[in-house]
């Protein structure tokens, strides 16, 4: 028998749940709220613990880290034997820990980014918005040109971003650097006529 | 940057846990090709959560009042604009009203107009519901499908996913749970009588 631990969304009533087929719809007891649930096979894998087996015979590959316990598999990272234990899956890849820690560090092991951030967001509000209050842009027009630069210098994001925003700045910091040269050289003499 | 060979495709939903009134993160949902990443999306930045699909042990949703409620109180203070005016408009031309009239007039009914576009905004983006995705070790709170419409479509989506990495839940899976009905919640509530809405 498989239980599902289910937890009302609305009332917060707690049950355990007789797992019986792949989808089940009703009403919850306590507030009748209703429930849609579906069920897929993971719940149904009675313990997805991996256990290392010891070697039997000392021809047998060993673990790299393990030098008593029998390879599993080799690491796509390094090559080196590894066991069960010791096997890291990566969706895509299987590694083993010391691969995943360099990974980590480095930021080169894209299931592990869990943070990005949105430089050429940034650069679009610091080029368009202070255009409200045009001599801001004296300040923040070079402050765009910068974050322009580092959104296009960081690592690609884990998710599509189109370049719209990051263009759109640019252009719009750009013109406005070229305004304040044009302003400024033309401005310049009259202060200048003291030196 | 990388050229145009993102592995991710955005599924749909965009809904705010409530309606975005307090907090300005949102979610966004991406399919991967082996997990799901619901990434909390906050002014400028980004953060993940990755979600095998061979890990992904149910989903729920539940229809919940919140829209209904929402707009019956976006209908109130619609009519709590609207009142003063029909109170002020068979009186606009009283000496002590004149020439105020006619602006608070035009401001409170704009105001009262105003209320009415958010109701049949939310009107338009249909019933709400909150859903969730259970793996071993946790719940997870979709909250950008808050709407049952787009719910029901991306959940479709996802199940169709799952199953491709995981597979069905097969009878003889179960088999020695007989009849896999709703009811057979061990009893205790004296609610369980209820009569149960079961799909066919
Ligand atoms: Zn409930
Ligand atoms: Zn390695
Ligand atoms: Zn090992």
């Amino acid at each position: 028998m498989f239980n599902f631990h289910f937890e009302c969304a609305r009332c917060g009533m707690r049950r355990t749940l007789p797992v019986g087929g792949d989808s089940i719809v009703g009403a919850c007891p306590s507030c009748g709220a209703t429930h849609r649930i579906e069920f897929f096979p993971a719940l149904l894998r009675a313990s997805s613990g991996q256990r290392a087996e010891n070697l039997v015979l000392d021809t047998e590959s060993s673990c790299f880290f393990h030098p008593t316990k029998r390879a599993a598999t080799a690491c796509e990272g390094c090559g080196r034997f590894i066991c069960a234990l010791c096997e890291i899956d990566m969706g895509s890849q299987h590694l083993c820990p010391r691969c995943v820690e360099q990974g980590h560090a480095s930021g080169t092991l894209e299931p592990l980014k869990t943070e990005y951030t949105r430089y050429d967001q940034i650069a679009l509000v610091l080029a368009v918005l202070p255009l409200l209050f045009f001599y801001l842009t004296l300040f923040t027009a070079p402050m765009a040109i910068y974050f322009c630069v580092r959104h296009w210098r960081q690592d690609a994001g884990v998710l599509p971003h189109g370049r719209g925003a990051v263009m759109t700045a640019f252009v719009f910091a750009v013109l406005e650097v070229i305004g304040w040269i044009v302003v400024l050289s033309w401005l310049i003499p009259f202060i200048g006529g003291t030196w | 940057m990388r050229a145009g060979t993102n592995p991710y495709k955005r599924l749909p939903g965009r809904a705010r846990k409530l309606f975005g009134l307090f907090s300005n993160a949102r979610q966004q949902l991406w399919l991967g090709p082996d997990h799901l990443l619901v990434a909390e999306v906050k002014a400028y930045t980004e953060r993940y959560k990755r979600y095998y699909l061979k890990d992904i042990q149910a989903l729920t949703m539940c229809p919940t009042n919140a829209g209904r409620i929402v707009n019956a109180v976006l209908l109130g203070f619609s009519g709590l604009f609207l009142i003063p005016v029909l109170l002020l408009f068979p009186n606009r031309h009283l000496p002590s009203l004149e020439g105020l009239a006619l602006p608070v007039m035009i401001l409170l009914a704009g105001i009262s107009a105003l209320f009415l576009l958010f109701l049949f905004g939310n009107v338009l983006l249909g019933p709400t519901c909150i859903c969730h995705l259970h793996t071993a070790v946790q719940a997870e709170r979709l909250s950008a499908l808050g709407r049952a419409r787009t719910a029901a479509r991306t959940l479709n989506l996802l199940k169709w996913s799952i199953e491709s990495a995981q597979g069905r839940i097969q009878p003889e899976d179960v088999q020695d749970f007989v009849a896999p009905r709703w009811e057979d919640w061990p009893p205790g509530s004296p609610d369980s009588a209820q009569e149960p809405n079961r799909e066919g």
